[in-house]
């Protein structure tokens, strides 16, 4: 069974006459453990497909299972506790709260799990110390630099062991060589069994991973696999 | 138990990071429950001391008045209806009052005088405390003996000490001079006890009406008024009055036969007189004077307290706008929150929490400056602070209910925003 699987979805924003097909009958199945990367230009609709994957948007139509259960009819509720357990996400943009230190913005979906203090405590060091960040821990966002802030979001993304980590343009905002950096960081949970779905519209970004879906006008336009 | 540690945390940093516009959010809850706890404080202490003092003044006792332009001389009340009224069940005391004003001389002094006579009975309508001496007996009063009784006030006034039993004084009153005699001192007893404060001119020791009549007599002659408590016989006997009162004061055995014995001698009075339905007397309790004046007192403390909450409304609806400008400017993080997983009732809880902490600072402040000012101005009117725990409850109480009703709107438009729509908002 793909860990993944979506149906026939389709994103339409206003319907009728000068509709946008954001997303235009879309299938798709990601496999457990598989390193996917999904390219496109601006406005392809990579950026609807990695928000439908995440739940974070709803789709007009089509079906969405993951790990074999139906979750496009699920109550807000619900899917909030799907994406609570089921998947990291890392943006292009950090998203750290910036009122929160590191370790408390790592703590943030700990605490919606319902984690004891000490547990939480416990998971939120090893993931910033996983990510380099250990000294950083009592720093809030504005004290840290770019590469740093992305560092945490991962740490963020990993701390609850996610099965599925989500990561949009995790490089888009940094320099080469702390986007080098974080891409390791990828590779490495990749290797460790981590379904790991990377969204980019850079080729080279892309080639790390095993296998590359080309997104345009909401259509999935190819589809590769590296056979090594 | 994490939700909610955490949910006021963050209400407190963001209050703390918006200080200045938090603390302008407060002001309207603030006025608004202090001038709620201010005018209820300051209306109950007001009330209580009135109500106090009126019941001091004689809890248990009826006043029947004769209704001048109804009656002609033979339908006044006489001495054969006092002393069946006194007769009469539940029936304690009963006296008329006669207020008389002449002048006095002694060996020592001259002055003007005040008689206030009755029957042996005054010492009870009046409430009054016999210091030293006695009271006259109902026998003086028959016998129409001239004697007096005079308050400490009086006695140290023109004596220089209170050991003044014996001592003769001319009265007179309507052109007749007649010795009388001083057999006893007599007070108060609500001077005695401390209440009449308000009514007491001085630390003279006596009661309110001394106080009252000792101020009176200042600008007159600079000296004070001697007051005497005398038989009121021996006044009719010195004006040549027909020995009938225009009023009659009863004391009735217990508050609850008031409005029972108030009629009976009423209904006395129209059969003996024989002028029933004429309206020539009245029967007036103090019962139904606290019942009269602790309703207006509440209706009119009422209606300053919603006034002042309307104050109220205005801040909660202030704290409603703050809080949709908090949502709005937090739309991103709530997007963040709500993709890592947190659930609409918890976004929701922790944006009413803001507003109930707002609310419940505000509410705080309020009834501190509140009650400030109660205590300020009971002390200055010199009326007792009558803080009521229902007023605490009222503060928290209205400024939690503030913060949950006027947060709700904000709060779940907060909570039910689709997570990618929160995230794209900058």
């Amino acid at each position: 069974m793909p860990l993944i699987d979506i149906r026939d979805i389709y994103k339409i924003y206003n319907p009728g006459e000068n509709e946008v097909r954001a997303l235009d009958g879309v299938s798709l199945t990601i496999d457990h453990g598989e390193f996917v990367a999904i390219v496109g230009s601006s406005g392809s609709g990579k950026s609807t497909l990695m928000n439908m994957l995440g739940l974070l948007d709803v789709s007009t139509s089509g079906q969405y299972y993951l790990d074999g259960h139906d979750v496009s009819h699920l109550s807000d509720n619900e899917q909030s506790d799907i994406r609570n357990k089921q998947i990291g996400f890392i943006f292009q943009g950090f998203n750290l709260i910036a009122s929160l230190t590191a370790q408390a913005n790592v703590e943030l979906p700990l605490i919606y799990r319902g984690m004891k203090k000490e547990e939480r405590e416990q998971l939120s060091t090893e993931a910033l110390t996983r990510v380099g960040l250990e000294n950083r821990a009592h720093h809030r966002p504005s004290e840290m630099s770019g590469g740093q802030q992305q560092r945490c979001a991962i740490a963020r993304a990993v701390a609850a062991r996610p099965p599925v980590i989500l990561a949009d343009e995790p490089t888009g905002n940094l320099d080469s060589k702390t986007g080098v950096h974080v891409m390791a960081i990828l590779r490495e949970l990749h290797a460790e069994g981590r379904t790991v779905i990377l969204i980019t519209h850079d080729d080279k970004i892309a080639a790390e991973a095993a296998r590359v879906i080309r997104v345009q006008d909401g259509k999935i336009i190819s589809d590769t696999r590296k056979s090594d | 138990m994490n939700f909610f540690k955490e949910n006021i945390r963050i209400a407190v940093f963001s209050i703390q990071t918006n200080l200045m516009r938090s603390l302008l959010t407060m002001l309207g809850i603030i006025i608004g429950v202090s001038s709620v706890i201010a005018i209820i404080t300051i209306g109950n202490g007001g009330r209580d001391f009135i109500v106090g003092l009126v019941r001091d003044m004689g809890q248990n006792m009826i006043t029947i008045s004769v209704n001048h332009n109804r009656v002609d001389a033979s339908q006044m009340i006489s001495r054969r209806d006092i002393s069946s009224i006194r007769a009469m069940e539940n029936v304690r005391h009963a006296s008329p009052q006669m207020f008389s004003i002449g002048s006095f001389t002694s060996s020592q002094h001259e002055g003007m005088a005040v008689a206030l006579a009755g029957n042996s009975d005054l010492q009870h309508v009046l409430g009054l405390q016999v210091q030293s001496g006695h009271f006259f007996t109902e026998a003086e009063y028959l016998s129409e003996m001239p004697v007096a009784l005079i308050p400490t006030a009086g006695a140290m006034a023109f004596w220089g000490h209170t050991n003044v039993i014996g001592q003769r004084v001319q009265f007179t009153v309507g052109g007749q001079t007649e010795t009388v005699r001083i057999i006893g001192i007599a007070d108060f007893a609500i001077a005695a006890a401390g209440v009449g404060g308000f009514l007491d001119g001085g630390d003279d020791g006596g009661g309110p009406l001394d106080g009252l009549l000792g101020d009176i007599g200042g600008p007159l002659g600079g000296d004070a008024i001697l007051v005497l408590y005398m038989p009121s016989s021996v006044i009719h006997r010195m004006t040549g009055g027909a020995g009938t009162y225009d009023n009659l004061s009863i004391i009735a055995d217990d508050e609850r036969n008031l409005d029972a014995v108030g009629s009976a001698a009423v209904n006395h009075l129209y059969i003996t007189h024989g002028n029933a339905g004429s309206g020539a007397y009245t029967a007036v309790n103090m019962a139904s004077y606290i019942d009269l004046l602790d309703s207006v007192i509440n209706v009119f403390t009422l209606f300053i307290a919603g006034v002042s909450a309307i104050s109220l409304v205005v801040g909660g609806i202030g704290v409603m706008n703050i809080m949709l400008v908090s949502v709005t400017e937090r739309t991103r993080e709530i997007g963040i929150r709500k993709a890592l997983g947190a659930k609409t009732g918890t976004i929701m809880m922790q944006f009413l929490t803001e507003s109930v902490i707002l609310c419940l600072i505000g509410g705080t402040i309020g009834f501190i400056i509140g009650v400030a000012i109660a205590a300020f101005v009971a002390w200055f009117m010199g009326i007792p602070i009558a803080m009521a725990f229902t007023t605490v409850a009222i503060a928290v109480g209205f400024s939690s209910a503030i913060g949950i009703f006027f947060g709700i709107y904000p709060a779940r438009r907060a909570a039910k925003m689709l997570p990618i729509e929160a995230l794209r908002r900058e």
